[in-house]
């Protein structure tokens, strides 16, 4: 039982911790509007192909109630410690390229270090400077010339991939030529983030963007966190979904079984209670109880083996990230109970062979 | 007002062509304070007349009254509720709850007939203290012999007060001290509390404490 609720609260906190630092980046206060190509509504299914043209930025950022329009570009692009040719150790990770040094898009958090300044210099995931063994200051091969790590952000692993922060121009121009073979360069931005001018109407800011660029969507911060939120959960609620179910009907096979052998085991004591006079009823919510009692304790002791489980990954193996919420201890408790008693009602049902009489033959 | 009053009981055990008749129309009444005790060899429906008399198996045929009161004619939560009350068992072996102690398997007693909890606790206090129990009072069942088992289950079957107390064998697992006492205790406590009892047994060296002997053979009686 504790084992089932230990996997479950734990991929629980992966799939928040998720969630959380797409959101934590798209929900960022200092942003007010997402400009983006339509269709692009999010950072995993970002403009990748298509691109919101640098000449719109300015146009933007031109416009009445804005204060200010920064362009962010979007690509995935190696890193690797430097002068390392081995590509078994080369991470190809997120990059977020913003106006450096204090263009709209940068990380939401530090843990250690500083933003980058300049095109030289760039902001890695925590995580991934973990699975580099890169620390801030050392220098690194990104997208094949050398930048300092200036500082190390939190609450930008997707698990799947982390996040770097470097230069705009750095991120679009494409990497180090190979050979003859040539470099596709970045033309335009992944994004425009739009700052709105202090007393203007957002609605309005929208609209006249929407009006004027046809081809982009001017998505409100909530919507485009929404719309992270959704993506991420396309992905991983299934998985977790798929866990959940096993893990429950795991659970509700191991206390069903617990409990029938209790029943089995005390069936004397249970002929005796019925000989005495207590109704069948008690016995059976004396049961449920127990049976109750018992997922509880194990939700208990999953949830503290999560929560040391949580301490020791993000001391020594934060590759793999959790955020760990009381909300979800609480759900897998009352999944958990729900699944104790679910568990309890083959002995329940089998409380009823149980024959007063035998307390005479016991 | 007797007790307990069975009428012409029959029971069978069984269904159909396999039905065998365990109980022949069985008539016994006895009266508060008396100690009846039903001897005869195994398999005469010692134990079945005992279960038919404390309300845990319906006859086929005939009336049981228990405690002025006819079972099986209202609701059977009715009669589980009546029976709790008025009816106390001993067993052969004293089947007390393994996890509590003496005197939570007394108290249980009381909560299962809906008694006061003061009430009962004063009650039990009283009754270890008369067989001289107190110093077992907070022990488990496995910390005791198995003469102290069967007299805390004396306690058990008596702590509520019931009308009639039916005990199945209650010496049968013990030697003949621990039998004798156990059997005095169930006597001493019946006769001061105005209890009706029926003991069934084997045992005719307890034939001394009652009142009256009951030859019980083919589930038939013959007084």
């Amino acid at each position: 039982m504790a084992a089932c609720s230990t996997l479950v609260i734990t991929i629980a906190s992966a799939y928040r911790n998720v969630r959380l630092a797409l959101s934590d980046y798209a929900g960022q206060p200092a942003v007010d509007l997402w400009i983006a190509p339509a269709g692009a509504d999010n950072l995993i299914r970002g403009s990748f192909v298509s691109f919101v043209p640098l000449s719109d930025a300015s146009a933007i950022r031109a416009l009445p109630g804005v204060a200010r329009a920064d362009p962010v570009q979007e690509a995935f692009l190696p890193v690797q410690q430097l002068g390392s040719r081995d590509p078994g150790k080369r991470l190809t990770l997120l990059t977020i390229g913003y106006r450096l040094p204090d263009g709209l898009g940068g990380a939401p958090a530090y843990v250690e270090g500083r933003a980058p300044r300049a095109n030289d210099e760039i902001a890695l995931d925590r995580a991934a400077a973990f699975r580099l063994k890169v620390r801030v200051g050392d220098t690194v091969d990104f997208n094949g010339y050398p930048a300092l790590v200036a500082g190390l952000t939190s609450g930008t692993n997707i698990l799947a991939t982390q996040f770097v922060f470097a230069d705009f121009d750095a991120v679009s121009s494409g990497g180090e030529a190979v050979g003859d073979l040539p470099v596709r360069r970045l033309r335009g931005a992944a994004f425009v983030l739009v700052k709105v001018a202090s007393g203007a109407d957002r609605d309005v800011v929208i609209r006249s963007i929407e009006d004027r660029f046809p081809h982009l969507r001017a998505y409100t911060r909530e919507q485009f966190t929404a719309a992270n939120e959704r993506e991420i959960s396309a992905g991983f609620v299934p998985l977790l979904a798929l866990a959940t179910i096993l893990a429950v009907g795991a659970a509700a096979l191991l206390v069903g079984l617990l409990i029938l052998s209790v029943v089995d085991e005390r069936r004397g004591d249970i002929a005796v209670l019925l000989a005495l006079g207590t109704p069948a009823a008690a016995v059976g919510r004396g049961v449920l109880v127990q049976a109750v009692a018992l997922s509880l304790q194990g939700t208990g002791i999953g949830a503290f083996l999560s929560y040391g489980l949580y301490l020791a990954l993000d001391a020594a193996l934060p590759t793999i990230p959790l955020r760990m919420a009381l909300g979800d201890v609480l759900a897998t408790a009352a999944l958990f109970t729900a699944t104790g008693l679910a568990g309890a009602i083959v002995p329940v049902v089998k409380l009823n062979a149980v024959d007063p009489l035998e307390a005479f033959r016991s | 007002m007797m007790p307990l009053v069975l009428e012409r009981v029959s029971k069978a055990r069984g269904r159909g062509s396999r039905a065998a008749r365990v109980l022949h129309e069985v008539s016994l009444s006895v009266a508060a304070g008396e100690i009846v005790l039903v001897e005869g060899p195994s398999g005469a429906g010692k134990t079945t007349l005992l279960a038919v008399a404390g309300g845990l198996l319906t006859p086929e045929e005939g009336r049981v009254f228990l405690g002025g009161r006819e079972l099986h004619v209202e609701a059977r939560a009715l009669d589980r509720r009546h029976r709790a009350r008025a009816v106390g068992f001993v067993f052969q072996r004293a089947n007390l709850l393994p996890r509590l102690t003496v005197r939570e398997n007394i108290l249980l007693m009381g909560a299962i007939a809906g008694l006061r909890s003061e009430d009962v606790a004063r009650e039990a206090d009283d009754l270890l203290a008369g067989l001289g129990l107190t110093a077992l009072r907070d022990r488990h069942p496995h910390e005791l012999s198995a003469g102290e088992e069967q007299r805390v289950a004396v306690v058990r079957a008596m702590v509520h007060r019931p009308s009639v107390v039916l005990a199945d064998e209650p010496t049968g697992s013990l030697d003949r001290a621990a039998g004798q006492r156990v059997a005095e205790s169930l006597a001493e406590l019946a006769r001061s509390r105005d209890s009706a009892v029926i003991v069934a047994t084997h045992d005719v060296r307890i034939a001394s404490l009652a009142s009256r002997l009951v030859q019980i053979e083919d589930g038939r009686i013959s007084q």
